[in-house]
């Protein structure tokens, strides 16, 4: 898990990193890379749901922030904004390019995982990701961003808001309206699965 | 903690049911440590570019000597159909 420091002197440190970065310190440049790869990566995983597919966008991300880092210019919005704004852009020109939303491989989901657990609960739990994935998937790509924000990079309202470009008070509201909008979701996706069991029967 | 399985989660109606259910189960992941070093590799050494210079003049001159050559060749073969005809 990934713990974000909010405090005023690791900002001035970041701040202080990517002024380095901008001015073609690439020692500051692989610390921004090595701080934030991973949740990147994360991010486009889940948006993606394919790990190649999401190590080409984490790639894509990478190269465009060292090639525009020299304009980067810091107006309030830290840094892990800035290249979530890219990786967003970059998913959706990914989304619009192949024209098509790629189901999740069920094996993928052993990755999700974090602790050993009995086969057939694991298998049930894999069963459950594929099913909430697909889910999560079939939401706006602004709603399948705020859940992968939330709930897999732990981030708070104020901090979504930030790379959203939203309120946070915006962001609380649309944040509940995405849970109900997910929860209709695993109801159809549920009611579809007994329609097709009974018919199967 | 009983842990929720999607099923049941589609018979209720609570968000907050929901809310449970997804802190349980999106989990972030590992990403392979060979990419993120090669990527790191490719970063900071990126492969050289190749810039191509304009060959202005040369281009010019070809566009310009092959335009001539259409020309003179279309006035050769009028004055020959002319001189077969008269």
């Amino acid at each position: 898990m990934y713990q974000t420091d909010h405090s005023s002197e690791a900002i001035d440190d970041e701040q202080q990193i990517v002024l380095r970065a901008t001015n073609g310190d690439a020692e500051a440049f692989t610390i921004l890379y090595e701080r934030y790869v991973h949740r990147i990566y994360n991010y486009l995983f889940y948006r993606t749901g394919n790990a190649l597919e999401a190590e080409d966008l984490t790639a894509r991300v990478f190269y465009r922030a060292l090639g525009r880092i020299a304009s980067y210019r810091h107006k309030g919005i830290p840094f892990s904004a800035w290249l979530y704004r890219i990786a967003h852009n970059l998913v959706a020109n990914w989304y619009r390019d192949n024209s098509r939303k790629r189901e999740v491989p069920l094996e993928e989901h052993g990755q999700m995982r974090t602790h050993v657990e009995h086969p057939e609960v694991t298998i049930m739990q894999n069963f459950d990701n594929e099913k909430l994935i697909k889910a999560i998937r079939k939401l706006s790509p602004d709603r399948q961003q705020l859940i992968i924000l939330k709930f897999v990079e732990h981030m708070s309202n104020a901090e979504i808001a930030v790379i959203m470009r939203r309120s946070e008070g915006a962001i609380k509201s649309f944040y509940h309206r995405t849970l109900i909008a997910l929860r209709d979701e695993v109801h159809r996706i549920e009611e579809a699965q007994e329609k097709h069991v009974k018919k199967r029967d | 903690m009983i842990a929720l399985d999607l099923s049941s989660l589609a018979k209720t109606d609570s968000v907050e049911t929901l809310e449970t259910f997804l802190q349980e189960h999106l989990r972030p992941v590992k990403p392979d440590p060979d990419f993120i070093q090669d990527l790191h590799r490719r970063l900071n050494n990126p492969p050289p570019v190749w810039v191509e210079h304009r060959r202005g003049a040369q281009v010019y001159l070809v566009v310009i000597f092959g335009l001539l050559s259409g020309v003179c060749l279309f006035w050769l073969i009028r004055r020959v159909r002319r001189m077969f005809s008269s």
